[in-house]
């Protein structure tokens, strides 16, 4: 798209360089001198950070698509599995191998944009005319912060209900579908549940985004907000009391049976008629015969409202890349229309480019792919804020007390102890 | 480098006998470099920056400022470091069982005419040499609270089974049975070695006076093994004070485990604190007090050996 600039020194290499470490000026520098990403003609190399090897094939593909109209421009994949990916870019941002342009999640952005390590990419944004208004609104603002865009949306999830057909026709209970209300759940599930053949309802699982947070949802209850914890609310405390109490009633597996074989386990293996899944959790269903047969998917049940929440990857780029500009065109790619074609193609993650999700439908005809698309406006933004993952493992380890079935400690009671303590860390990162 | 391993005998007598041990300790220092060389980068220098680091709070990408010991109050303040503490010294209780099986075990392929030693001994070490990341996650599946192994055969015998490694009053100790079966191998080793060590005439002797075979192991095995127990004890204690891969595997990479809390060590509090929540300030702190406590244990032992350690 960018004409290969006839005149480019190694000196606007230089400037662009000594431009990074100064976050707004970058912009400004690079638009007066053009497209800087080829100095003296040689190539920009640029390492593509990723965790999901599903995804693979896809973004060599996008990759690939990108070098037809930037052939200058090397992009090698570099996959870390999710379990070390970040302790690993930790590091490597600090050591300075860290690669140009990497995924980003909702939990992490605020503690990486506030450290500038990462490239603002507002001005150049603008400048482009580029407004990603093809992206859903509160999935572009989870990549603001302090009303800089620091990531630009790849794709996106929300939570639908995957049934298993078997056990609804052998307990004669028709199947889900949107005008279901946790009710109708609890009550099917009632139904279903069979504790000779270890068969349950559904689950209710120590789960944040696949069961805690659609629950607090739709119970009309919050997690974060200004700065201060949900989880003192009675309205997210009756949406957890919702699961807790479907376990206590012995409708739903507890934490210890779900910490050694989880929900997604269970379902697969035809011992759970419901459970909460994300667009890629279709992906294991689907691809073993007797089990896509079995299976249907439809948007969440209904409690006091609907509600579910989204979450979606980002590409951001690395503050200390020594190509920017490339790293942005790439980056701008990703979020267009063509990038978001491959993804859904692909079959493996949902894009979040409007319009572009249909490929992603008919990957897998089946399933009814378009519940996920379809709970987009009854949709909460992942909560998040600085140091998102020091309270989300609060969560667990304070809610998990109340998981354990009858006798356990009243969820009331976790989720206050839980506020009081994530209110702690929210002050602490407000006082930096 | 063959010029400065020759041994000195083989050169002419040298007039200043004084210089010969520097000339040898040169080539001595060339041949402990390697290892010494890990030493000081890999272990001397992160402890001791860990140590000027522990006294800093310590930005999520670098940037450290001094804060005193603000790191260490926050270390006694957590509720959690009480409680990893709790249990990485119940774990240590539990670890140091694996020194009276492995004596026992020892003992027993030490009997003459046993045949197949070396086979015994190869499948009692088979598990030290086994990744703990590999069998924990074995055991894992064995202890799986639905279609795990073991409680499948406690089902036989009408034994209701539990969620092991999930149940908060049972991890702790199904991951100690773990580490002691495990370790077993090692020390059997060992003892064996120590029990061979001993002088025949002694068993003999007190055999022709009449003693049965508990009294020779008593009186006799016993104290002549008793250096080599106070090794073993002051080599498993340290080990165990520092488990981690074994409870990251089996009780804390199910992200939502209720059990989480009731088998967390101090090493994985310290994991937990650096790489997960990246507040290295206090995993630094954590760090260090568990190289103190460690310590502190090591130096009660050395003081206590003095009464129960028989040196022939």
């Amino acid at each position: 798209m960018t004409p290969r600039p006839p005149g480019v020194r190694r000196r606007t290499l230089l400037r662009s360089l000594a431009a990074v470490p100064l976050a707004a000026g970058v912009a400004g520098c690079s638009a007066s001198s053009g497209p800087a990403f080829l100095p003296g003609g040689g190539r920009a190399r640029l390492g593509y950070g990723m965790w999901d090897k599903d995804q693979v094939p896809a973004m060599q593909e996008v990759i690939d698509e990108f070098r037809r109209e930037h052939p200058d421009v090397e992009v090698t994949i570099q996959l870390t599995p999710f379990t070390t990916y970040w302790s690993r870019l930790q590091t490597a941002i600090v050591g300075g191998g860290a690669p140009d342009v990497f995924w980003m999640n909702a939990p992490n952005i605020a503690m990486y944009a506030r450290h500038g390590t990462l490239l603002p990419l507002s001005d150049r944004l603008r400048r482009d005319g580029v407004t990603l208004a093809e992206h859903p609104q509160n999935l572009v603002e989870l990549y603001r912060y302090a009303g800089e865009q620091f990531g630009v949306p790849k794709d996106f999830d929300t939570i639908s209900l995957f049934y298993n057909r078997e056990l609804f026709d052998r307990a004669r209970v028709p199947y889900p579908d949107e005008n279901w209300t946790w009710q109708d759940v609890l009550d099917a599930a009632a139904e279903i549940r069979d504790p000779a053949s270890s068969v349950f309802g559904f689950s209710a699982a120590l789960d944040r985004q696949r069961d805690l947070y659609p629950a607090i949802f739709q119970n009309g209850g919050w997690v974060l907000r200004d700065g201060r914890s949900g989880f003192a609310d009675e309205a997210t405390i009756g949406g957890l009391r919702h699961l807790t109490g479907a376990i206590d009633r012995d409708l739903a597996p507890n934490a210890m049976a779900n910490a050694d074989t989880r929900s997604r386990e269970l379902f697969q293996g035809g011992k759970l008629a419901m459970y909460n899944g994300l667009p890629n959790d279709s992906n294991d269903p689907y691809a073993d015969p007797a089990v896509r047969a079995r299976t249907g998917v439809t948007v969440l049940p209904r409690g006091v409202r609907r509600g579910t929440v989204i979450h979606g990857l980002a590409n951001v780029v690395n503050a200390r890349t020594p190509y920017p500009d490339a790293a942005y065109e790439l980056v701008k790619f990703m979020a267009g229309r063509l990038a978001g074609e491959i993804q859904g193609r692909s079959g493996t993650i949902l894009p979040s480019y409007a319009g572009t999700q249909q490929a992603f439908l008919d990957a897998k005809p089946e399933f009814r792919m378009q519940s996920f698309i379809d709970q987009v406006p009854d949709a909460t933004a992942y909560p998040a804020s600085v140091n998102t993952m020091t309270w989300e493992r609060m969560q667990l380890q304070i809610l998990g007390p109340s998981w354990v079935g009858p006798g356990g400690r009243p969820i009331e009671v976790s989720a206050r102890l839980l506020a009081h303590d994530m209110d702690v860390v929210l002050a602490k990162e407000a006082a930096v | 480098m063959t010029q400065l391993a020759t041994p000195p005998a083989v050169r002419p007598a040298t007039p200043q006998p004084a210089r010969r041990p520097r000339r040898t300790h040169r080539s001595a220092y060339l041949f402990i470099a390697p290892v010494g060389l890990g030493l000081l980068v890999f272990y001397l220098y992160p402890a001791v920056s860990t140590f000027a680091l522990s006294f800093t709070e310590w930005g999520p990408f670098g940037g450290h400022t001094f804060t005193g010991l603000d790191n260490y109050a926050a270390v006694f303040q957590l509720e959690t470091f009480w409680t990893a503490l709790g249990n990485t010294l119940l774990y240590m209780v539990i670890g140091l069982l694996t020194l009276p099986i492995a004596i026992l075990f020892a003992v027993l392929l030490n009997r003459e005419g046993l045949r197949g030693v070396a086979v015994y001994r190869t499948l009692f070490f088979i598990p030290f040499i086994t990744l703990p990341v590999a069998s924990g996650l074995v055991w894992k599946w064995l202890y799986n609270g639905d279609f795990g192994l073991l409680n499948q055969v406690l089902q036989v015998f009408g034994i209701p089974g539990t969620y092991w490694v999930s149940n908060p009053d049972t991890a702790l100790f199904a991951i100690g049975v773990v580490q002691v079966w495990s370790q077993v191998g090692y020390y059997l080793v060992i003892f064996i070695a120590g029990i061979k060590a001993v002088p025949k005439e002694y068993w003999e002797a007190a055999e022709i006076d009449g003693a049965n075979a508990w009294q020779r192991f008593w009186r006799i095995t016993l104290p002549m093994l008793s250096p080599t127990i106070f090794f073993c004890t002051v080599i498993n204690v340290i080990a165990t004070l520092q488990i981690f891969d074994l409870v990251y595997v089996m009780s804390a990479s199910a992200t939502a485990n209720p059990a989480f809390s009731a088998s967390q060590s101090i090493v994985s509090l310290f994991y937990e604190k650096a790489f997960v929540e990246a507040d290295k300030g206090t995993a630094t702190a954590l760090a260090f007090l568990l190289m103190l406590l460690i310590g502190a244990l090591t130096f009660v032992q050395f003081r206590l050996q003095r009464r129960w350690v028989h040196y022939v």
